[in-house]
């Protein structure tokens, strides 16, 4: 953050334009996502891949970024910094909503097997890389962060099936893939939590002990229980009434957005911390609530792809193209067979519908949210993982078509 | 709709093609939830509509983003049905008007989504005592 501070020296007129303009801009795009003209195209197989990846929102955002027209600069971002810290919230209440005690339990031990196979390869991968770059890099606070954001592109993947000619319906292999791409998130989440945690110590960091980072955190949560025990009461009063319901919602997302940037905490945990709780209060069910919210998902998904292309300024571009390749190369190469390992004799099921052999399993966008929110926070190196994440997302949508067609036409072993 | 054994006067295994009748109304009504479907039963039993037909289903924009999730997938796991219910009954003008007293005045989120429609033949549905063939 304190990066993207250096050039802010009193807005003048034009700036305040400026950030109108751009965030007009975002606005506009992010409603368009919603009309169901967007909608139709996004059933097209090829169009879901393609804008499922957030390509074209993510070129609009290096147009209007730092490294295009300069509508949005350093200074221009920090004034908007609130409305990007409102959509990451956002999203973590989205993804905390779905954790469900009925859902937990009724997760399948296959998906258990295969996060648990996934995480520790990330962790074995993210472990590799700072230990390279830490005797590579001498001071930098930012390291912890930049792999945590990093590592995003190799855990999990994307829920979206629809590339891979799934259609509408009950199929094993679009519930194993939905499932486990949303657990993925929810690790990625507890991921940048324990990247917290762990940092200050990791780096000698005098600033922010290890014992003033773990009392934030844990104020934090207990911010976003309260917030969450007390939106559930309202939610229930208002029950039935959705623009009522759609104001205690902002109303939560807005005080929740506050804490995370007050306690420089994730919004995304905080988020999801409020989300979980709000799901798993007794009482009656909050299908208006979560109706409001998944309803906004695509939006979301377009703030989030531009400001991945804002945010794309000032990265080491030789860093990005090694970390994007080593990205996709696990995406093509180990994380099928990890997969096939976790589901044993039940691969052969899964793989009637997706071909599980040399097929680029793609990114999450979990994982450029998770990105952003790094650079938001921390700034420094971690926007060169956004870029690695940008570049292999769009790699992994190039190499998909591909792959399943010579996924498809090679004969089992 | 309920089904009887075909009356003798319509022969053995012939199907039965029921005349015209002007005064029968397909009626389509959609209930949001569980919450919603049940005075919904309560009105079309009042009314005289004791059969219908009732379907589980589930609205166009639940479907979209369950095909398409982006942040969130875990409610994959969860069962398809979003409590959402489609009645289909053939009955008369007479009732559905009643049916539509009724309606307007349940609790205004409540009430369903409906339409009517005239019909022209009605197959597979013997007039039974109690019913709205009748």
């Amino acid at each position: 953050m304190s990066a993207l501070l250096v050039a802010a020296s009193g807005p003048s007129f034009t700036d305040h334009w400026r950030v109108i303009i751009a965030v007009a801009i975002v606005v506009g795009v992010a409603t368009l996502s919603l009309t169901h003209t967007s909608s139709r195209i996004r059933r097209h197989r090829a169009l879901a891949l393609f804008l499922g990846s957030g390509w074209i929102a993510i070129a609009l955002g290096v147009a209007i970024g730092p490294s295009g027209l300069r509508l949005i600069d350093a200074r221009t971002l920090m004034d908007a910094r609130p409305l990007a810290m409102l959509a990451l919230t956002w999203i973590g209440l989205i993804v905390g909503l779905q954790l469900r005690r009925a859902v937990i339990a009724a997760i399948p031990s296959a998906v258990w097997r295969t996060i648990a196979f996934d995480v520790l390869a990330t962790m074995a991968i993210a472990t590799v890389g700072w230990l390279a770059l830490r005797a590579w890099i001498d001071d930098a606070r930012w390291l912890p962060f930049a792999v945590t954001a990093a590592a995003g592109g190799f855990l999990g993947w994307s829920p979206e099936t629809r590339s891979f000619g799934l259609r509408s319906g009950n199929g094993s292999a679009r519930t194993f893939v939905q499932a486990t791409a949303g657990l993925a998130g929810v690790a990625l989440i507890l991921a940048v939590a324990f990247a917290d945690l762990l940092a200050p110590t990791i780096e000698g960091d005098g600033l922010r002990s290890q014992g003033f980072v773990a009392a934030g955190t844990a104020l934090g949560l207990l911010a976003a229980l309260g917030t969450a025990l007390g939106a559930r009461v309202l939610l229930v009063r208002v029950q039935r009434h959705q623009p009522e319901t759609l104001v205690v919602l902002l109303g939560v997302i807005a005080l929740l957005s506050g804490v995370a940037d007050r306690l420089d905490l994730s919004p995304l945990l905080i988020g999801a911390a409020c989300g979980a709780t709000i799901a798993n209060c007794h009482g009656p069910s909050m299908r208006d609530l979560e109706t409001t919210i998944a309803r906004a998902e695509p939006a979301l998904a377009t703030v989030v792809f531009v400001m991945t292309g804002v945010l794309l300024h000032g990265t080491h571009v030789g860093i990005a193209l090694v970390v994007a390749a080593a990205i996709v190369a696990h995406r093509l190469l180990v994380k099928p067979a990890l997969v096939r390992a976790a589901l044993g004799p039940a691969a052969a099921e899964i793989d009637r519908e997706i071909p599980l052999r040399g097929v680029t399993l793609r990114e999450a966008p979990l994982a450029l949210a998770v990105a952003c929110s790094i650079v938001l926070e921390h700034g420094g190196g971690s926007t060169t993982s956004l870029a690695a994440l940008a570049i292999a997302a769009a790699a992994g949508v190039i190499l998909l078509p591909a792959t399943v067609r010579a996924a498809h036409t090679e004969p089992a072993p | 709709m309920d089904k009887a054994d075909p009356p003798a006067e319509y022969g053995d295994g012939a199907y039965p093609v029921g005349p015209a009748r002007s005064a029968h109304r397909l009626l389509i009504l959609i209930a949001r939830n569980d919450e919603a479907f049940d005075p919904l039963v309560t009105g079309l039993l009042d009314v005289g509509i004791t059969g219908a037909t009732v379907l589980d289903s589930r609205g166009l924009n639940a479907l979209l983003r369950d095909e398409m999730p982006i942040f969130a997938g875990l409610a994959s796991l969860l069962p398809r049905s979003t409590g959402a219910k489609v009645v289909v009954s053939i009955t008369t003008a007479d009732r559905i008007e009643a049916l539509g007293r009724f309606l307007a005045q349940m609790r205004e989120d409540l009430r369903p989504i409906g339409a009517t429609l005239p019909v022209e033949h009605v197959f597979g549905l013997w007039p039974v005592a109690g019913t709205e063939a009748r």
